[in-house]
């Protein structure tokens, strides 16, 4: 009898092991908000940059293309991307720079070795693959190929114009003067928001804004080159940007603009010197000691147009056994090389102030001796003045888009906040990995130091999500940021 | 060690106690503290070795536990479920009865164990792929019965410890980086008891066992990463303490009729001790610090009633129920330990062939009450959900 009632239990005991415990599935759903159709409207953020360029891959993996594939889950459309020819995940192959110089069409920067100015070998970006000697091969990437206008193929969901500043969205003429929108444009005075009005779009994401800033910090503070969009021009073109996008009753989401002190390309080449020994102190003590007089000699005389605190602040002075701020060049200082041409306007770099990613900066900051024996130009560097000035920008903007958004009614994703976050010293913890803004081993930037990784893009994505969700009482499903991939080594 | 190789198991009690020490107890939902039934008393509780009637009494068993984990993502809506080997804890108990004061036992039994397999490229990966953790305890024992209504019993544990961990390594370079780390140690504990028989019907028992940490010195971790990473995580030695947590357990048995048999017992177990889980490193770079994993255990409670029902002199029924809190917070979770409040459900039978030789087998379901949580340190949370079954059958003979 006994015998018997096991053989019962073991059966049902097996099957019920069969069954692994189960969830209901999660109710995603739209909330208040029509997703039908959907478009986003921005620039190289939203387009999908990533390293530099624009390529398939990049455009699979834009925050438009990731959110646009969550919303088909709560009722969303078709998303049309302008994407670029050639096999995605091909390396070198359809890509598109951000910045099209003199025609050539140069392929996105890859993770690979290295080898600087003193012979040290270390992973790094480069443009062309390691162990490539030959020129940049312009010849496979031909123009007429990649920049094909495209436009009969359109109207396109994803309006991320790589290099677009607000002020450019609603600019006649511009498809002529941004190849990445010539591409897209119908005729050569279409307006992008003309070209992105085409979708009757349900729903818009607006993200716009930080070129209007950035190309005036990535020239080191430049204002001839690219000048800040004055805050009263920014506000009136965002204003009118919406009043387009909402016309016809659309709902949306947008977000702001991050400062520059949470973006790596601003904040990976350190301002000062590593350690120096004594020697090198005293030499480079008594190369500047004619300059440190000479301030003095000039403050001294009658009628100085320099103030013996300016002066003070210009003095260049090195110590032993301790790290020291590099010399700059500071275009703001008094210039006095009238009176002296020797005493050109440099200092030591202060606390706060930063330098670019630029390329080559570092060789020349390693061989060069530049910022110990010779002064690192200005337009590498972003001084206090420059700094207020940009800081001033994002300031005004973000409250620009804050009361827009209020006032309409629409969600807003605070980019500059969570960008923040990444760059404090914990960062953010996702599914076990922690993303910092440190330049590559942070994992949430590409290789140009200013655009997202596909990680940081997915990660966007999700506060995006997150933030529609939140006002729209919708529960749109995020991604799994963990399931998205990092960067690898290019041999 | 190879022994150890053959008994993974899965988290069943709170943290990654085991609690399966005997068929019979196991069958009334894990009571035994405070009535004697057979050489398994060496582990529920020492002071009753010395009422067995036989000069000599054995026990030997084993149970298969048959479970898995589900999660789910509430943001994503993933839903991924543990693929767990079965495991396989199990008993050996025999005790000597010296003379009518004294006796002396042996216990080899395993209380702790986990054995979670996740897959290796789940959404969690970062924080586990799988982990098998396993202890064996080798208990000698003494009683002594002072007179006819107390009993004392003491012993010395020696446990052998053993634990692997796979997970990945969310390097921010290459997309197959993974670590393996294990080690094995011993560690010394001791266990004691008390057992009181105020009246013919109503008996008590009180035992304690101690904490028991594995301090493990020359663990080995193992690297597989991109070959640009190698030099920033080097192959190596390290050191890690994991604690196997003090119980105190009271039980109150009465014997409500000559057939049936009622008890109930509360356990507390001390898993505050368990703050971290740290890696030493005996090898450190700018990417391979020291580990430290809080886990923030709470102390916990287990709570058990049961009854036994004798329907001839060779055969007995039982069933039982307990409930089981879970020492994990809900900012603490991680699903290296998947464990929620468990509501345990009991079934259990044995028969008795002769005087001498008796089979006993027993039934346990266990519910794994839904929680949903996350382990904050690495922002990784959803909903939780285990089931598990566990047939078992073990044999005494005592003569």
């Amino acid at each position: 009898m006994k015998t018997n009632k096991l053989l019962y239990i073991l059966p049902i005991a097996l099957g019920l092991v069969a069954c692994e415990p189960e969830f209901d599935d999660v109710d995603f759903n739209g909330g208040s908000a029509d997703f039908s159709t959907f478009v986003t409207v921005g620039n190289s953020l939203t387009a999908g940059v990533q390293s530099n360029a624009l390529s398939a891959d990049g455009q699979i993996n834009s925050i438009s293309n990731i959110i646009a594939q969550q919303l088909k889950i709560v009722g969303g459309g078709e998303f049309k991307q302008p994407i670029i020819p050639g096999e995605p995940g091909e390396k070198g192959a359809g890509v598109v720079n951000g910045l099209i110089q003199g025609g050539l069409l140069v392929p996105e920067l890859s993770l690979t070795y290295v080898t600087n100015c003193a012979n040290v070998t270390s992973l790094g970006p480069a443009i062309l693959p390691a162990g490539f000697t030959g020129p940049v091969p312009n010849a496979a990437y031909p123009a007429t190929e990649f920049l094909a206008n495209v436009a009969i193929d359109g109207p396109y969901n994803n309006m991320g114009i790589s290099g677009a500043r607000l002020v450019d969205l609603n600019t006649p003429g511009y498809a002529t003067a941004n190849p990445h929108f010539g591409r897209l444009a119908a005729s050569p005075t279409e307006t992008v928001i003309e070209s992105a009005m085409k979708n009757n779009a349900t729903f818009f994401l607006l993200w716009i804004g930080n070129n209007d800033v950035l190309g005036y910090s990535t020239r080191g503070g430049d204002e001839g080159m690219a000048p800040i969009t004055s805050s009263a021009q920014f506000s009136t073109e965002y204003a009118r940007v919406l009043d387009s996008l909402t016309k016809n009753g659309a709902k949306g989401v947008v977000a702001n603009i991050p400062n520059v002190t949470s973006i790596p390309y601003f904040t990976t080449i350190p301002t000062g010197t590593d350690a120096i020994d004594d020697a090198t102190a005293a030499l480079l003590n008594a190369a500047y000691g004619a300059y440190n007089a000479g301030l003095d000699q000039v403050v001294a005389a009658p009628g100085s147009p320099l103030t013996q605190a300016e002066a003070d602040s210009r003095k260049i002075t090195f110590t032993g056994g301790q790290i020291n701020p590099f010399v700059v060049i500071d275009p703001t200082l008094t210039d006095i090389t009238s009176i002296n041409p020797a005493l050109i306007n440099m200092r030591q770099s202060k606390p706060g102030e930063l330098l670019i990613l630029a390329p080559g900066l570092t060789d020349s900051l390693t061989c060069a001796q530049w910022g110990t024996a010779k002064p690192i130009p200005g337009n590498f560097h972003i001084n206090t003045s420059e700094l207020t000035k940009i800081n001033d920008a994002v300031d005004a903007y973000n409250a620009t888009i804050k009361s827009e958004a209020n006032a309409r009614g629409l969600a807003m994703f605070d980019a500059n906040a969570r960008l923040k976050q990444l760059a404090s010293k914990d960062g953010i913890n996702i599914s076990g990995i922690n993303f910092t803004s440190t330049f590559v081993s942070g994992g949430a930037f590409s290789l140009d130091g200013v655009h997202p990784s596909t990680r940081g893009y997915a990660i966007i994505a999700n506060d995006f999500i997150k933030a529609i969700n939140a006002k729209y009482a919708a529960n749109i499903p995020q991604v799994d940021v963990a399931a998205y991939p990092a960067i690898e080594v290019s041999q | 060690m190879t022994v150890m190789g053959l008994i993974p198991m899965l988290a069943l009690a709170g943290g990654y106690q085991v609690n399966l020490q005997g068929n019979k107890q196991t069958g009334m939902g894990h009571l035994g503290t405070s009535f004697y039934l057979g050489a398994s008393s060496t582990y529920f509780n020492p002071a009753m070795m010395g009422l067995d009637s036989n000069k000599f009494s054995f026990e030997v068993g084993g149970s298969a536990i048959l479970g898995s984990v589900t999660y789910q993502n509430q943001e994503t809506g993933i839903s991924e479920s543990t693929d767990n080997p079965v495991g396989t804890p199990f008993y050996f108990y025999g005790t000597y009865k010296i003379n009518e004061k004294l006796a002396a036992g042996i216990g080899v039994y395993t209380p702790f164990g986990n054995s979670v397999k996740w897959g290796d490229d789940w959404s969690g990966k970062n924080l586990i792929q799988d982990i098998s953790l396993r202890a064996i305890y080798i208990q000698p024992t003494l009683s002594y019965n002072i007179n006819d209504k107390i009993s004392l019993g003491a012993g010395m544990t020696y446990v052998l410890g053993s634990f692997e961990i796979n997970r990945a390594v969310p390097a921010p370079i290459g997309n197959n980086n993974s670590s393996n780390l294990q080690g094995s140690e011993t560690g010394i504990g001791f266990n004691a008891g008390i057992y009181l028989q105020p009246t013919e019907k109503l008996s008590i028992g009180l035992t304690y066992r101690s904490q028991v940490d594995i301090e493990l010195e020359d663990g080995d971790i193992d690297f597989t990463v991109d070959p640009a990473l190698q030099a920033a995580f080097p192959d190596g030695k390290f050191a890690a303490t994991l604690p196997l947590p003090a119980t105190t357990t009271l039980g109150i048995a009465y014997q409500a009729s000559e057939k049936l048999l009622l008890s109930v017992e509360g356990s507390f177990v001390g898993w505050s001790t368990y703050e971290s889980l740290d890696f030493d490193f005996e090898t450190n770079t700018s990417s391979l610090e020291d580990s430290k994993n809080p886990r923030n255990y709470e102390d916990a409670i287990i709570v058990r009633v049961g009854g036994q029902y004798m329907v001839n002199d060779a055969f007995a029924l039982r069933a039982g129920f307990y409930y089981d809190q879970s020492p994990v917070t809900d900012e603490f979770f991680n699903p290296e330990t998947p464990n929620s409040d468990n509501l345990g459900f009991t079934a259990g039978l044995s028969y008795n062939i002769n005087d001498n030789f008796g089979i006993d087998a027993s039934f346990l379901y266990i519910a794994g009450l839904e929680r949903e949580s996350e382990y904050q340190p690495s922002g990784f949370g959803g909903k939780y959900k285990g089931t598990v079954i566990i047939p078992g059958i073990g044999l005494n003979y005592k003569f």
